[in-house]
């Protein structure tokens, strides 16, 4: 039977002693996190999964419902992530809030031609490696905010909570991370 | 969120049908045996044991209380020696006087007259002794009374408890038998037998002659200090008819007058 309990009940659930909340809360998460990590860092994901889902189980006993369960899980992942770049030695500037203009992001150029080909119609799995392979090519903090709108289900307010910047920027990188998205799928999507 | 809505929706639908990775099924039963550990773990070790570290504590620390004051405590050996060197007080002279008491509960052997007779002596005793110590408080409050206002200091001294010469010095020379029965007897009243007793006191009054107190002689070196020559002299005179067997200080000796000299 399947559980109805929203995710915050699971979590309080879990925290007082129900390790069965925790089977149902992981079942539904783990994909929507596992995508947000291997989308960021496909090399180190199963090590960054594990660790934010320990850090999870390590935080339980202080678990307040404070915002949504998923908020503060990929608040979690967004710090473990951060943690990662930092010991990879990437440089965080382009996940952090711009000086002065919130639109951080650069000028589109202009779209590739798009490919015609004469069925006037990609296959399902060409679509799928032409979407994924622009989300590669995104920005990071553009990729992570369409990532954390499309795997975590945040709002705005939320996304701009997890990754520590304004409302408007984190306005801004979505919208500039669907255009590019738009533009490099061209007619095909 | 981009300026063509439904393009937006395409993006999102294309998406979401082309990100099907998930974690593998070792990563998930990794994760999902952790958080069921990690609820094992924390009910066994400090629920059952923390209920009894309030107690342990305290009782700890009751122990240690315990041993504290026994250890701090004053013996009952060394008791009996201080107050042998003190007056008799009144908690000592109804031992005194009592102690033929005991003698009536357990009669022995001996004659009912010669019972009568060690009676009336122990009763002389006491009223000897007690009429001594009337005597020798008259004359402290009069020597104190003709001495000069002492300083503050001097007269928190005078104030304060002091061992004094009394009948009960000869306390100090009794076997440790008979300060064992005396500090026994503080804690306990017991019976003393009559023969010990009067042996103690005999033995007591030959072997310790009465002495003056400290504060005696130290009001008289006061009055020689201060140069009050015939009121330190006629002190002194006072002194050695009540104790004619006091051996006078070498620093007070030139206050004897020259008639009496041959007595020091």
């Amino acid at each position: 039977m399947e559980d109805l309990r929203p995710d915050e009940a699971l979590m309080l659930a879990y925290r007082d002693g129900d390790a069965g909340a925790f089977d149902v809360l992981y079942g539904r998460n783990r994909g929507k996190l596992y995508r947000y990590l291997a989308h960021q860092a496909a090399s180190h994901a199963d090590e960054l999964f594990q660790d934010v889902w320990l850090r999870v189980i390590n935080a339980r006993a202080g678990y307040e419902v404070t915002a949504k369960f998923s908020t503060w899980l990929f608040r979690i992942a967004h710090n473990r992530l951060m943690d990662h770049f930092r010991a990879q030695g990437r440089s965080l500037i382009e996940f952090a809030e711009p000086q002065g203009d919130d639109d951080d992001c650069p000028a589109l150029d202009p779209p590739a031609p798009a490919t015609t080909e004469p069925d006037a119609m990609l296959a399902r799995k060409d679509l799928a490696q032409r979407i994924l392979g622009a989300l590669d090519e995104l920005p990071a903090a553009q990729r992570e905010a369409f990532l954390l709108s499309e795997e975590g289900g945040l709002s705005l307010d939320e996304i701009a909570a997890t990754t520590g910047v304004g409302k408007e920027t984190a306005k801004s990188r979505l919208r500039y991370a669907l255009e590019r998205l738009r533009l490099s799928l061209g007619d095909a999507a | 969120m981009s300026n063509d809505p439904h393009m937006d929706d395409a993006i999102r639908q294309a998406y979401r049908a082309a990100a099907q990775t998930e974690p593998g099924p070792q990563l998930d039963a990794r994760i999902l045996q952790a958080a069921h550990a990690a609820l094992e773990s924390p009910k066994q070790t400090p629920a059952r044991w923390s209920w009894l570290v309030l107690p342990f504590s305290a009782a700890a620390v009751a122990i240690l209380v315990t041993t504290l004051v026994l250890q701090l405590r004053p013996t009952p050996s060394t008791q009996p020696l201080e107050s042998a060197g003190a007056p008799p007080t009144s908690a000592m002279k109804p031992e005194v006087a009592a102690t033929p008491k005991p003698e009536k509960k357990t009669p022995g052997p001996t004659a009912p007259a010669s019972r009568a007779s060690r009676q009336d002596q122990a009763a002389q005793i006491a009223g000897a002794e007690a009429a001594l110590l009337e005597q020798r408080r008259k004359e402290s409050e009069k020597m104190a009374a003709a001495a000069p206002p002492l300083p503050p200091l001097a007269r928190s001294v005078e104030s304060a408890p002091r061992p004094a010469p009394s009948p009960a010095q000869p306390l100090e020379d009794a076997d440790a038998a008979a300060v064992g029965a005396s500090a026994a007897a503080e804690a306990e009243p017991r019976p003393v037998p009559e023969a010990k007793l009067e042996a103690f006191r005999s033995q007591a009054k030959a072997r310790s002659p009465e002495m003056p107190t400290d504060k005696q002689i130290e009001d008289i070196r006061k009055l020689q200090r201060e140069g009050k020559l015939e009121a330190a002299k006629k002190a002194l005179a006072e002194l050695r008819k009540q104790f004619p067997h006091y051996k006078v200080p070498e620093d007070l000796r030139g206050l004897i007058e020259p008639a009496s000299k041959e007595n020091k």
